[in-house]
């Protein structure tokens, strides 16, 4: 494998656009089909699911970057970790960027609407007033502020990387990631800190699930040493995720559905059930991958295409499920 | 190698039956957003003399400034007086002296803490003409622009437009981006 054919050329790119097209459209048309937002207009409805959808794909890749950076080996004995820990600094910045473009026009169309308004006649005393007074809100202030830190932590470490450690883009984006879903539910929930913690637990892991895999494929999928290095550590990190997603999820829809006959009655208990499904077939997916892996047989790289598309289209669905009234 | 998988089956397993334990046992009915709850008057309700106030509850805490409340009579004119005005898990508005009978129409479109808009319509019946039936029907109506069927929510009130300055936030962001990739490449 040359240098050169390692580099990211516009078909490199076209599998993570590809991903998050997936995400984006799947958002859309899972919102619409739930009946997300009913008392919505259609141009705001779609402008809430593209940039709900779109912040959520942002910050996995910036949170599947953090972590793949943490991940790598350290020390001078790869050559290659210099570099690669330097191109992902460069996506992370543009990454970052797209994450805060996203959240601030995510505010505006969310505001347009709660106030049943076309996003041209928002004045900007409401959007102060909704990103103030209302939790979602304020949760969306917190997220633009996340996405902040992790442009700013990405440039300074591009510019000067010894300076600032991945950890604290690793740790924004995290916060970034959780803060709007746990914001953007109904706190008057009997067991709402439970159900908190549950929802940020549940999404820090999908998210880092997918995310780590995703920037895996995109970045070292070509490179024998760093993936034999990064690889088994990553292997180890999802089964946690996995784990840990599923536990969390069983107990956040058991929160949110009132009855059995819910699941397949609500359009939400629709979503659930595919999310169940997806979940399903990525652990058995990823349960293949690490047991070739395991065996040193190497074809663990096509699954697993297939498998951060799996998970983008339940990302999109997630996406719409927190945006499902 | 295989232990693994063992042990990796036998956690998927637990996890299994763990997990189906706290769907059969924990039941405490919860919704991910805010929703309707009740309305006073009630919903469908008949009365003899006319409200003064009508008052919706929801599940969740309400916002000030977030809502809108009507009251349409079969008159077609409005009823509600002043602004909505949140209080805990309610927003309530004040009526105008009702007019004939018939139905009148609560129509809401309300936020809660959630960022979520909640839009819907309660509607209950004056058996006997209110205070306002005496007077020419439009009365009331010369005060009040002709109000739309549903719910229609009040005009520019929010000082300048907001989007100019979220198109120029998109553009210092993604020009800050493209500098910045710039100078990292040197």
């Amino acid at each position: 494998m040359t240098r050169a054919a390692a580099r990211p050329g516009p078909r490199r790119l076209l599998q993570p656009a590809l991903w998050a097209g997936l995400a984006v459209v799947t958002a859309v048309v899972a919102g619409v089909s739930a009946g997300a937002l009913d008392g919505s207009a259609v141009p705001i409805l779609i402008g809430t699911s593209v940039t709900r959808s779109g912040m959520d794909v942002a910050a996995v890749a910036c949170i599947g970057l953090g972590l793949l950076s943490v991940l790598l080996p350290g020390g001078t004995e790869y050559r290659e970790t210099f570099d690669l820990r330097r191109r992902v600094d460069r996506a992370l910045v543009a990454l970052a960027g797209a994450w805060l473009v996203l959240v601030l026009v995510g505010i505006m169309f969310r505001a347009a609407d709660a106030f049943g308004r076309p996003v041209t006649s928002l004045g900007s005393g409401e959007v102060v007033q909704w990103s103030v007074q209302l939790a979602a809100g304020r949760g969306m202030v917190l997220t633009a502020g996340c996405a902040a830190v992790v442009l700013g932590s990405a440039v300074a470490r591009m510019l000067r990387p010894e300076q600032v450690p991945i950890r604290v883009a690793l740790v924004a984006a995290l916060l970034g990631a959780v803060t709007p879903a746990v914001t953007g539910h109904a706190s008057s929930a009997p067991d709402h800190q439970l159900a908190v913690i549950m929802i940020a637990l549940h999404i820090g892991a999908a998210a880092a699930w997918v995310g780590g895999l995703g920037a895996m494929l995109v970045l070292i999928a070509h490179r024998r040493t760093l993936l034999g290095a990064a690889l088994p550590r990553f292997s180890r990190l999802a089964g946690f995720c996995v784990v840990a997603v599923a536990v969390t999820g069983v107990l956040n829809a058991q929160v949110r559905l009132s009855s059995w006959a819910a699941l397949w009655t609500t359009g939400y208990g629709w979503l659930v059930i595919t999310k169940t499904i997806c979940l399903i077939l990525l652990a058995g997916l990823g349960g293949l991958a690490r047991r070739r892996l395991a065996t040193g047989r190497a074809p663990v790289l096509r699954w697993a295409g297939v498998e951060v598309a799996l998970m983008a289209t339940t990302l999109g669905i997630a996406a719409a499920l927190t945006q499902t009234a | 190698m295989s232990t693994r998988t063992v042990r990796a089956t036998g956690r998927a397993l637990a996890v299994t039956i763990l997990a189906g334990l706290a769907l059969v046992l924990g039941a405490a009915p919860a919704l991910a957003h805010a929703q309707f709850e009740g309305s006073d008057p009630a919903d469908g309700a008949s009365l003899a003399t006319a409200p003064t106030r009508v008052t919706v509850s929801f599940s969740d805490k309400m916002q000030q400034g977030f809502n809108t409340l009507t009251v349409i009579g079969p008159d077609r004119q409005a009823y509600q007086d002043g602004e909505p005005v949140a209080s805990g898990n309610t927003v309530s508005v004040g009526v105008k002296p009702l007019g004939p009978a018939g139905r009148y129409d609560i129509g809401y479109r309300v936020v809660s803490d959630d960022g979520h808009p909640i839009e819907g319509s309660v509607s209950f019946t004056l058996t006997t003409p209110g205070p306002a039936a005496a007077t020419a029907p439009t009365a009331p109506a010369a005060a009040e622009p002709a109000p739309a069927a549903a719910v229609a929510p009040d005009e520019g009130s929010g000082g300048a437009p907001i989007w100019p300055w979220i198109v120029g936030a998109v553009v210092l962001v993604g020009g800050g981006v493209v500098v910045a990739l710039r100078l990292g490449r040197g």
